[in-house]
């Protein structure tokens, strides 16, 4: 399919969720349960004229975006470490596959008695939900390495940090890439949900607010906001990709 | 003349399965040796021996050489490098890179990646890598094995020409009489269980792969490596 048709496809999908939206908030008719497209864009629009949007999404980008950041380094290091040593393999897996299954709500008592409400309560949160991810890929990529690449590599007696940097990190990229994806996909939602719950500014926290004071259209709107946000990155990250921008260099 | 390696008594088995049962080879300066025999007969495990990939059981292995170039059965590329890359990570004097990508006719090419090239291109991409470290022995583990007949030839012809002139020792592996012949100027027979030379022919030259006496030869290594008279 042609890129102008493919473009008019997805355009048509949004045109046709928001006339769906607006039929159902029509049939429901109570804004206070389900408020219709024109009233959240509206109330959006006026979020962001006072100045009550760019601050929150900002903040909750940067949490997310640290969040993440730390998960990617930690989980490379781990992943690497459980890639290489059938040991370490062993001894951690049961722990990666622990945090994996932990929900975020069990984090929460501790999170608040080490650090009460605030931003690093969700920084963390984000980065354990992410870390089995990047560490279960990362791993992965590793264990697949090609053992004849490596042999070749021996045979010329290349020094390691160049093994370690023309065939593992090469194998391990696209692994690497795959968990970042799915970590900006993760990584937005999961912030918001942590703010709603232990935050004291932020997205999830406006959210949280608007639901105290029954104002369904605000939570909606920082909703409709958080959404669209969350699909800007994913695409952003996306048409990278397709580009090739994070081809290893060759 | 200089000894490039020596091979003494080596014996190797996997597990309960006899491999090797005593090899003997002495490789001399410029020695052009081929080593013939059924697939699986243990070709391939001498020269991981050799290369020192793998430990013989027993045996003593001299190395009077420095610089080890190993040309694999399946390319062992690194699929996400050009082939410039790939060289590169094995010497980056950009002279040599340009002068081994000549030799084997890949100039032009140097931006290309292994999935991009045909499969005789690789095998001489694996060749380029082994002799850009200019190495004073080369081992070929059954380099033409997945390639079609013309490219074969071609490609033998041109090794042939190549290696005369860069004058270094070398043992190729082959279940191919005539890749032998073609490249080598000793041929030793390799057959049993555990394997052993049973066999070694000293051709006066090279031979081509049109050469009238190529068949008569190819008819006693094979009856060597059969173990019975064929072709009577």
């Amino acid at each position: 399919m042609k890129n102008s048709s493919r473009f008019e496809f997805s355009l048509f999908g949004v045109v046709l969720l928001f006339a769906f939206w607006f039929v159902v908030s029509k049939l429901v008719s109570s804004d206070l349960v389900f408020p219709g497209p024109e009233k959240v864009l509206s109330h959006s629009y006026r979020l962001l004229v006072e100045g009550k949007l760019l601050r929150p999404v900002g903040l909750t980008f940067l949490r997310a975006f640290f969040g993440m950041g730390l998960a990617l380094v930690a989980g490379t290091i781990l992943g690497f470490l459980m890639g290489l040593s059938d040991r370490i393999y062993l001894l951690l897996q049961p722990l990666n596959m622990a945090i994996r299954s932990v929900p975020i709500v069990s984090w929460l008592s501790t999170v608040i008695l080490a650090w009460g409400i605030g931003w690093r309560g969700v920084v963390f949160i984000v980065f354990v939900s992410l870390l089995p991810i990047v560490t279960f890929n990362v791993c992965e990529g590793v264990r697949v390495v090609d053992k004849k690449l490596v042999e070749m590599a021996k045979v010329y007696s290349l020094p390691k940090w160049k093994i370690f940097r023309a065939i593992y990190m090469g194998s391990v990229w696209p692994f690497l890439l795959s968990s970042l994806k799915l970590s900006i996909g993760s990584m937005w939602k999961v912030a918001i949900v942590a703010e709603y719950l232990i935050g004291e500014t932020g997205l999830g926290v406006q959210i949280m607010q608007a639901k105290f004071y029954v104002n369904t259209t605000e939570v909606f709107s920082y909703t409709l906001v958080a959404v669209v946000f969350g699909l800007v990155l994913e695409a952003l990250f996306s048409s990278l990709w397709e580009r090739g921008s994070f081809e290893v260099h060759s | 003349m200089k000894c490039t390696l020596e091979l003494k008594g080596i014996f190797k088995n996997y597990g309960r399965l006899p491999v090797l049962g005593g090899i003997d080879l002495k490789l001399l300066e410029s020695d052009a040796v081929a080593i013939v025999g059924p697939s699986g007969c243990g070709k391939t495990t001498l020269l991981r021996i050799i290369a020192g990939l793998e430990k013989p059981d027993s045996g003593v292995i001299n190395r009077f050489y420095s610089r080890l170039g190993f040309v694999f059965q399946e390319d062992r590329l690194i699929p996400w490098y050009s082939v410039r890359k790939n060289l590169e990570i094995i010497c980056d004097d950009e002279r040599k890179i340009q002068r081994t990508l000549q030799q084997v006719g890949l100039s032009g090419f140097e931006h290309y990646k292994p999935g991009q090239l045909s499969g005789g291109m690789r095998q001489r991409l694996n060749l380029a890598r082994a002799l850009i470290i200019e190495p004073e022995l080369l081992l070929l583990d059954e380099p033409f094995r997945s390639l079609d007949t013309p490219t074969k030839v071609k490609l033998i012809n041109d090794l042939s020409i190549l290696l005369e002139n860069i004058n270094i020792s070398y043992v190729l592996v082959t279940h191919d009489m005539r890749e032998a012949l073609s490249l080598a100027k000793h041929v030793y027979v390799m057959r049993g269980r555990p394997a052993k030379f049973v066999h070694h022919i000293e051709l006066k030259k090279k031979m081509d792969f049109f050469d009238p006496s190529f068949l008569q030869l190819e008819k006693t290594i094979l009856s060597h490596m059969e173990d019975t008279e064929v072709f009577q």
